[in-house]
């Protein structure tokens, strides 16, 4: 029976002894926003591949130790970013940031209790360029009718400091166009569904999320920023067409780090680990099925390396954000 | 494949009945029966902690589990609300208005008959609008932006304050207490902290689950510590068997005007993201008090069952509401939805416009286990009425530390965040103090709920608006809530005037 299977796997997995070889403990991936979102459903959606390789890399002495995501939402994110940069770096407690946005600190250089470019960084485990959306139905048919619009665009967005925000603002300002911010949207469906609605103009999405919402034909996307135009994306410029390829690099990240100070080898460890669990088929497969786009890297250097260009890029706009 | 497919509607009640699925349906109903009594532990909890077992099952499984813990809190959370003054979930706070005077006069088991049924019979309405609402889904969440919001904000206000008669004026004291406390925090439109004093844990503003345990349940357990005995007095004890707990039961078909009414606000409230359970039962409570006859509007806050069946109704109707924004466009109505919106993706669900062709057999398997779970809830809850109703002539000296106990641990367990257990003290003493002191309380909740949706709207309305209000008058939709909050006015009014003297509720 299926009930009466997962029980007995429930208390399986409930009376299993811990051992003394890393991991010793149940590991924590803190989440740092409430159950629900996006980082929420991929980090739950990692977490029994992590446990299965840290099972298989352990052999016949692994302890069915967990991973478990933990939600921490506060703060916009900076109440786990403070709590994680806080504990031991024994690879026990690791989160998902959100990249560039627990960045903007260090982009705006303020001081939010935490420095971004401090802790372990492990691996990417999911990453996806912009794409600029209006309603099919609405009066623009391409990027160009957005930029001859007389006037400014008005934007719905989620509020100011989301990475959308800043995407649209780094987009607008590449073209001198003026933008009326709609703030207050609860989420990237919200603020898209707005745009169907007529609330406003256009704005922007990862695009993994557009071709999850557009399942039903509604937007249209006409720019986006990636060095080849996704085929689903049928009549968007890139940044080449429009004289801006810098756009390219206007991306986020879906990062795990761990405190500063981690061991290389366990720091190793985690980017194989993060790595198996991203080209597992398993995920592999929910990713393309679910517009959730995923993809590790080899090393934990290169990991670092991509983090900095990404904000390094978001830094020269600044002064933009501070508007 | 058609939304309404008689075959695919067919198989899902099959399926369910298959014994694996009325395991799991059970199970999930235990769960949310046991999270919905403890105070601050609502469904979204519950669903949460589901979601690391729900993962290796089969994605109809998974849905029947997590349909039979929505299904069952709001019920479940009746209970104590009417018991001990102690919301299970923070909608529930409307039921504690009328059901706490009821359970008072030792008519417990009455009341909670009366909000049992009426939650079962809801949350079946809510499904049944829900089923009528699935092809046109779309077209009602395009429906409402965000001027709506602001009107309905606005609507929830007016009649939340007009139906508290003669201490109109105290009422509007504690709501501008509810909105000044609902302010605190990141303002989401301007980016711009207010009155967070540097605290981080002020920077999201005051949760509404501690708060709601420290101003309802707090409060009443330093009242009833005060003025010691239990809450019934217990010469009234005999009076509590099954039989009140029958009586009980038939009130809301014998009132299926008021059961309807909740139920069709519930339904319209629910399916708005971002309103919530909270807001349509006190809107339902507040309504049933405005449109009751004027020389009945002093029973309300006394001890009126019309008082327990609005918001009971209501509130499990707004479940089949709140699906429809869930389903088709994956915005979540309520922070319950939004965990069950990760369930159906990490099963490889995509929510949105195409889920009613790609995954309609899951999405009638979700709404048989919800209508489903709704009825295990309210005959499980009648059965055992008659025995937890004699929770109510406890002695305060037990009672107290134990309920105390409880909404602490409550408080605690939804982020394991020591603040949130001050601020449900804190809010417990001013909720005291405004008890004390004849303070009409029902404009708090709303208040805190309605006031940052009024305010967002109202920012958003202006820049789509382009710096005026004048697109308030361009939408149908716009003018048939601004002629509801005229009508709610003059109505009162009308029977305000019309009464001898203006009635008062001690709400």
């Amino acid at each position: 029976m299926r009930f009466l299977t997962a029980l007995v796997a429930l208390g399986l997995i409930a009376s299993a002894p811990v051992q003394a070889a890393f991991p010793e403990k149940d590991i924590e991936i803190v989440i740092p926003y409430g159950p629900g979102g996006g980082f929420d459903t991929l980090t739950r959606k990692l977490a029994p591949y992590l446990e299965e390789y840290f099972a298989k890399k352990a052999g016949k002495n692994f302890n069915n130790i967990k991973v478990v995501p933990k939600n921490m939402p506060g703060a916009s994110g900076k109440k786990a970013a403070v709590y994680t940069s806080k504990q031991k770096p024994d690879g026990h407690t690791v989160q998902i940031f959100n990249i560039p946005g627990h960045g903007l600190p260090y982009i705006q250089g303020k001081d939010a209790g935490y420095d971004i470019t401090g802790y372990s960084w492990l691996n990417r485990v999911g990453g996806d360029g912009y794409v600029v959306i209006v309603a099919k139905d609405g009066p623009y048919k391409t990027f160009q009718d957005l930029l001859d619009k007389s006037g400014d665009l008005k934007i719905p967005e989620q509020g100011p400091g989301s990475t959308s925000n800043m995407a649209n603002k780094i987009t607008w300002a590449t073209f001198n166009k003026g933008g009326e911010y709609i703030y207050g949207y609860k989420s990237s469906r919200d603020y898209s569904t707005a745009v169907l609605r007529g609330d406003g103009d256009v704005t922007m999405l990862a695009a993994g999320s557009a071709k999850r919402y557009n399942k039903a034909g509604d937007f249209r996307i006409v720019a986006h920023w990636a060095d080849q135009v996704d085929p689903a994306f049928e009549g968007a410029v890139n940044g080449n067409d429009v004289g801006h390829p810098e756009l390219h690099d206007l991306g986020l990240l879906r990062m795990i780090a761990g405190p500063a100070g981690m061991d290389p080898e366990l720091m190793k460890t985690w980017n194989e680990a993060l790595a198996y669990a991203v080209n597992h088929p398993d995920i592999q497969a929910w990713s393309a099925k679910t517009g959730n786009p995923v993809l590790a890297y080899d090393s934990p250097e290169k990991t670092k390396d991509v983090l900095m260009k990404n904000l390094g890029y978001f830094k020269q706009f600044s002064k933009v954000f501070a508007n | 494949m058609e939304a309404l497919d008689l075959a695919v509607i067919g198989d899902a009640w099959l399926r369910l009945f298959e014994l694996d699925s009325l395991l799991y349906l059970m199970l999930g109903t235990l769960i949310g029966l046991i999270f919905g009594v403890l105070p601050g532990l609502g469904g979204t909890t519950a669903l949460a902690l589901m979601i690391p077992f729900s993962m290796n099952m089969d994605a109809g499984d998974a849905i029947i589990l997590m349909a039979g813990v929505m299904g069952v809190a709001p019920t479940s959370g009746a209970v104590t609300a009417i018991l001990l003054n102690t919301p299970g979930t923070a909608p529930n706070a409307a039921t504690t208005l009328d059901g706490y005077p009821l359970a008072q006069q030792g008519r417990a088991g009455f009341a909670i008959g009366a909000a049992a049924s009426a939650s079962g019979l809801g949350g079946i309405i809510g499904i049944i609008f829900l089923i009528a609402m699935v092809p046109i889904t779309r077209e009602i969440v395009l429906m409402f932006a965000p001027t709506e919001f602001l009107l309905l904000a606005v609507l929830g206000l007016v009649t939340v304050s007009l139906s508290t008669g003669k201490k109109f004026v105290k009422s509007l004291i504690v709501g501008l207490f509810g909105l000044i406390i609902a302010s605190v925090g990141y303002h989401e439109v301007t980016g711009e902290e207010r009155f967070t004093f540097g605290i981080d844990y002020l920077w999201d503003g005051f949760k509404l689950v501690p708060v709601m345990i420290g101003f309802f349940a707090v409060s009443e357990m330093i009242n009833l510590w005060a003025k010691r005995g239990s809450v019934a007095a217990s010469g009234e004890m005999e009076a509590i068997n099954f039989r009140q707990v029958l009586q009980g039961c038939l009130e809301p078909i014998k009132r299926w005007k008021v059961l309807l009414r909740g139920s069709a606000i519930g339904t319209g409230v629910g399916a708005l993201p971002g309103v919530g359970g909270t807001v349509a039962a006190f809107m339902a409570y507040t309504i049933a008090v405005t449109t009751a006859k004027p020389s009945e509007r002093d029973s309300f806050g006394k001890g009126n069952i019309v008082g327990v069946i609005a918001p009971e109704s209501a509130n499990n109707a707004k479940e089949g509401g709140a699906l429809v924004p869930t389903l088709a466009f994956g915005i979540p109505g309520s922070a319950e939805m939004a965990v069950f919106l990760s369930v159906l993706v990490l099963h490889g669900m995509v929510p949105g416009p195409t889920i009613m062709t790609e995954s309609l057999d899951i999405i009638w398997i979700l709404i048989a286990a919800a209508a489903a779970s709704g009825v295990i809830a309210s005959i499980i809850t009648i059965s055992a009425a008659s025995s937890i109703a004699k929770l109510t002539f406890v002695d305060s000296r037990t009672l107290v530390p134990i309920v105390l106990a409880f909404a602490m641990i409550g408080s605690y367990s939804l982020d394991n965040e020591i603040y949130d257990v001050f601020t449900t003290l804190a809010f417990g003493f001013v909720g005291f103090i405004f008890m004390r002191f004849g303070f009409p309380r029902i404009a708090f909740p709303l208040a805190i709920v309605l006031g940052p949706l009024m305010e967002t709207s109202y920012f958003q309305t202006l820049r789509i608006g382009d710096g005026t209000l004048s697109i308030l008058f361009d939408r149908p939709q716009s003018i048939v809530i601004m002629l509801l909050i005229v009508g709610c006015v003059a109505y009162y009014l009308k029977g305000f005037l019309t009464s001898s003297e203006g009635k008062e509720t001690s709400a």
